[in-house]
């Protein structure tokens, strides 16, 4: 009886690699070894396998010189992993034999549940070393996998909605769309954050250095979990935790944990932290994850577009093709000042858009357009004729432009998107004030005269007039 | 209709009480089969599968589906033993029979005695002096809901009758529940040994009052009510209840119109809130799922809505949700608007973005729910001339809802009419038709009660003037209004 994984773990344990140690307790079998994970589970049985594994770690260590405890801390996460694997096999050879309905991954998922906080304990009890700590992103991110396989499978048992059992439940409905196990993984995850969190081991050797991953691997499952509570308080917990500065951690660390900063800021409304957030992570994006890169840009196009009034360039999205169809047409209607232009892609891209959370926040960008649009009025009014003495350099643009002539433009823009209800007079008055209070545009209706009276100095700031 | 598919009762129910092995709920055994039925039903069960009494043109599918909700119905309603079963008509008549008088509506007799608060003159409620429709009106004028001129007490050719159409929308249970009916002897002799294994099921009128004790009611599943009692409070239970404490449908439906005449009556709220409380509960226990239901839910959700108790109109909000996904029926677009006012008035924006990703294109049509869009949008780009244009046009109770924010949006459109006409004095008329208010007094007293009154200068025809530099106490006020949401409940 000998396990091959035992052998490799002893070999990078040597070497202290610790994403060679992750790589082993992994329920997914690699590439280049399809059977491994079959092969190792049959390689014992329930009854034997602690022995077997405490033979083959401890009394043939091959050298390798572990604390006793540490050792046996080992063995027992090998003997949980053993069992887990078991748990998903079964699982798997359910679903190749058709029988999708048996496979039990709420086991699977409990199964996975014990390698992680297992190896949580023993690296809160500091007998793991802290290099190992890749085995944690490991658990971690198949926590996360197998919860959702177990909530989707419970769902499609039970349903949507779960009814009231009990006398005690006040009303006929219990719940929509729980999904516990993702809960329960949450759980975990922000304790075993929380473990990193708080060492207190010199920087050096500190499982601090885990800290970001771990804290990403949290965001993930919050944000399925739609808990943005949970989200702020994770970015609070680390803002206070005493840590190396970001950009000493690895780029993928940095860059997630931006990305995820950023879509917070984001969805709090605040565009210009977001905008920080989102352009260091697209910097340092790693250049073929394009769809990283697609997903930050996502969020960065509405920010940038919202702080800086800048459109996206054909150029930015070409290699990302479905941005350019859902941004560049909004980007055209806003440059062309086309209110209907605009609703109608904003409509296009609804679906996308709220699912991306960007809906409520691109529609204001309509704002733009409806600026460029008065801005258009505005330069098509041409110039106040030339008082006697004055000479070309003197001469001003009008700046006293009756209502009517922006009702006119509105109604125009607009005619399409509003089919059979036209705009009335007030409503572009209205419309004017808003732009107005929004400092879009300088200067004051006056109600009795009809007529906008502009400021003569930049009328509509951040434009070239 | 789903008590076939969830488990009768979840394993953890009283934590006193084990239950025997061979109790325990398994998906094998539907948890009806348990059911004792009475001598009269089994020979019923035998008389309807009789060769000599078969129909031609009725096949045993729809026999099957029509003793099945006939003997449910009963059984659901507490009248199993009530039914004289001997000269009830058998399943393939009464499908004859409703075939032969298809264009007839059912027409169902009343029962008088409960309608002591019903006919209250109208006089009594307050005529509302404004747009809002009071509950009552609002029932009565929405063509989705039956006027409450219907009657309860119909027995249980009703719930056959709704329980028939609900096996139509899903034929799998229905095939599912109709196995238990299977008329072969095997199944007789199963449903014998079963009745001898699960004795203490029996709900029987006779052993109800004496001989339940906590134990034997614990163990059984959904409670089938037997009270006849129109008026009971709500109690939180610490135990299973007894049937004779539990009020069956028809009871319920009573109870409902009951408690709707006397809010008519009186508008008691603390009462109206209590009874329906008890409704609820009622229909928990016995896990009546279907039409009557969502109707409790409804009309509870817009009576705290009326009254402004946003804690249990939420929490009704968040079960029709999922009612309707059952569909029901109900008025679930009506609601849905509902919904989004609130969210608008929650001003939450993820809550907002989620939910109108729930939105098909379908529902975007519904008048109710495009109001509450264009309402939405307005709002965004502050929009008031079209907001309050389309305050003046909500359908249904929502302006119940639009009166929570309505304020806060007059504040911030009186922030931007003081930036925007600068350095101008404002006839009050103006503002009060921009802002939608009913009557120029409203606006100016609106203007005061935000400590504004310095602002308004009165004019010798005795109207006022809004002097524009009144921009920063709007603007003040309109952001204390923002920081000062309920969120109690939340859906």
């Amino acid at each position: 009886m000998s396990f091959l994984l035992v052998d490799e773990f002893k070999y990078l344990y040597g070497q202290e690699d610790g994403y060679g140690l992750a790589a082993i307790f992994t329920p997914v079998a690699p590439e280049t070894d399809p059977n491994r994970l079959v092969a190792f589970y049959r390689s014992s049985n329930a009854m034997h396998v602690s022995n077997e594994l405490r033979s083959a770690l401890i009394y043939h260590s091959g050298g390798l010189s572990l604390s006793k405890e540490e050792a046996s801390a080992w063995v027992e996460v090998f003997a949980s992993y053993w069992s887990a694997i078991g748990e998903i096999l079964l699982c798997e050879e359910m679903i190749g034999q058709g029988q999708a309905d048996f496979a039990n991954w709420n086991k699977a998922y409990e199964s996975w549940r014990g390698v992680t906080t297992l190896l949580q304990r023993y690296f809160n009890r500091s007998l793991f070393p802290y290099w190992a700590i890749p085995c944690l992103y490991t658990a971690g991110k198949y926590l996360r996998l197998l919860a959702i396989k177990a909530d989707d499978a419970s769902r499609e048992r039970s349903g949507n909605v779960a009814y009231s059992g009990g006398f005690d439940d006040e009303d006929i409905v219990k719940s929509v769309r729980k999904m516990e196990k993702l809960e329960d993984a949450a759980r975990v995850m922000n304790s075993v954050f929380g473990s990193c969190a708080n060492d207190r081991a010199p920087i050096e050797q500190s499982r601090k250095w885990g800290i970001y991953n771990m804290a990403n691997l949290c965001f993930k499952i919050y944000f399925q979990l739609n808990s943005l509570n949970l989200c702020k308080s994770l970015i609070r917990s680390v803002s206070v935790t005493e840590l190396p500065p970001l950009n000493q951690y690895p780029l993928s660390h940095q860059v997630t944990f931006n990305y995820y900063s950023g879509v917070m800021s984001f969805i709090e409304e605040d565009y210009s932290k977001a905008e920080e957030f989102l352009k260091e992570a697209f910097e340092k994006c790693h250049p073929q994850a394009t769809k990283n890169q697609e997903l930050i840009l996502t969020y960065l196009i509405p920010c940038h577009i919202l702080t800086s009034h800048q459109l996206p360039t054909p150029q930015l999205l070409a290699p990302f093709p479905q941005l350019a169809s859902l941004f560049l047409p909004l980007a055209a209607a806003i440059k062309h000042a086309s209110l209907a232009e605009f609703d109608a892609a904003l409509q296009a891209g609804e679906p996308y858009f709220v699912k991306r959370r960007i809906y409520l926040t691109l529609e204001r960008a309509r704002d733009i357009a409806l600026r460029n649009l008065l801005r258009k009025v505005f330069v098509t009014g041409g110039y106040e004729p030339l008082l006697e003495g004055q000479t070309e350099a003197d001469r001003k643009r009008r700046t006293r432009i009756p209502i009517t002539e922006f009702v006119a433009a509105v109604r125009l823009s607009s005619k399409a998107s509003n089919s059979g209800e036209t705009i009335d007079r007030d409503e572009v008055e209205c419309l004017l004030a808003n732009m107005m209070y929004k400092d879009l545009m300088k200067g004051y209706i006056h109600r009795e005269r009809g007529i906008v009276v502009l400021s003569k100095n930049q009328p509509f700031p951040g434009t070239k007039t | 209709m789903s008590s076939s598919l969830t488990p009768a009762f979840t394993a953890v129910q009283s934590p006193r009480t084990a239950l025997p092995m061979s109790v325990t709920p398994s998906e094998s055994t539907p948890p009806k089969a348990r059911q004792i039925f009475p001598e009269p039903v089994k020979e019923y069960v035998r008389r309807s599968f009789a060769e000599e009494n078969a129909i031609p043109g009725i096949d045993s599918n729809e026999l099957n589906i029509e003793l099945k909700s006939t003997i449910t119905a009963a059984a659901e309603s507490g009248n199993l033993h009530n039914i004289d079963w001997a000269t009830l008509p058998l399943p393939q008549q009464a499908i004859q029979q409703r075939r032969l008088h298809q264009q007839q509506p059912w027409t169902h007799h009343s029962t008088p005695s409960h309608h002591i608060y019903s006919n209250s003159s109208p006089s009594s409620i307050m005529p509302n002096p404004n747009r809002k429709r009071s509950f009552e009106e609002h029932a009565i004028a929405n063509p989705e809901t039956p006027p409450w001129r219907k009657k309860a007490g119909k027995g249980a050719f009703e719930n056959r009758d709704m329980y028939n159409n609900k096996a139509k929308t899903n034929k799998e249970k229905r095939q599912k529940k109709t196995m238990v009916f299977e008329p072969s002897s095997k199944f007789q002799e199963q449903l014998q040994n079963r009745q001898k294994r699960f004795n203490l099921n029996a709900h029987s009128e006779s052993s109800s009052s004496q001989e339940d004790d906590d134990d034997n009611t614990a163990s059984t599943g959904p409670v089938v009510g037997t009270s006849t009692e129109i008026v009971k409070g709500y109690f939180r239970l610490t135990r299973q209840p007894r049937p004779n404490e539990v009020r069956p449908q028809p009871v319920l439906e009573q109870a409902l119109d009951m408690v709707k005449a006397k809010w008519k009556f009186n508008s008691d709220y603390n009462f109206v809130c209590d009874q329906l409380k008890s409704i609820r509960q009622d229909l928990t226990v016995q896990r009546i799922k279907n039409a009557f239901t969502v109707k409790v839910y409804e009309t509870h959700a817009l009576i705290a809505l009326e009254k402004g108790d946003l804690g249990e109109y939420n929490q009704c909000q968040t079960q029709l949700r999922a009612l309707y996904t059952l569909k029901l029926g109900g008025r679930p677009s009506e609601f849905m608007a509902y919904r989004i006012l609130y969210m608008i008035y929650s001003a939450n924006r993820s809550s907002m973005n989620n939910l109108l990703a729930e939105l098909t294109p379908a529902d975007k049509e519904k008048s109710a729910i495009k109001h509450a869009l264009q309402v939405r949008s307005a709002i965004t780009f502050s929009n008031y001339h079209k907001l309050f244009k389309l305050y003046h046009e909500c359908p249904n109770m929502g302006p119940w809802l639009m009166d929570m924010f309505i304020n806060r949006e007059r504040l911030r459109a009186l922030a931007t009419i003081c930036k925007a006409y600068n350095s101008q004095s404002l006839p009050v008329a103006f503002v009060a038709e921009e802002l939608g208010f009913d009557s120029y007094d409203h606006a100016a007293q609106f203007v005061i009660d935000n400590g504004a009154s310095a602002h308004l200068i009165q004019q010798p025809d005795n109207s006022f003037l809004l002097n524009t530099k009144a921009k920063d106490i709007f603007l003040h006020a309109q952001k204390a209004a923002f920081q000062k949401i309920d969120i109690k409940g939340q859906i």
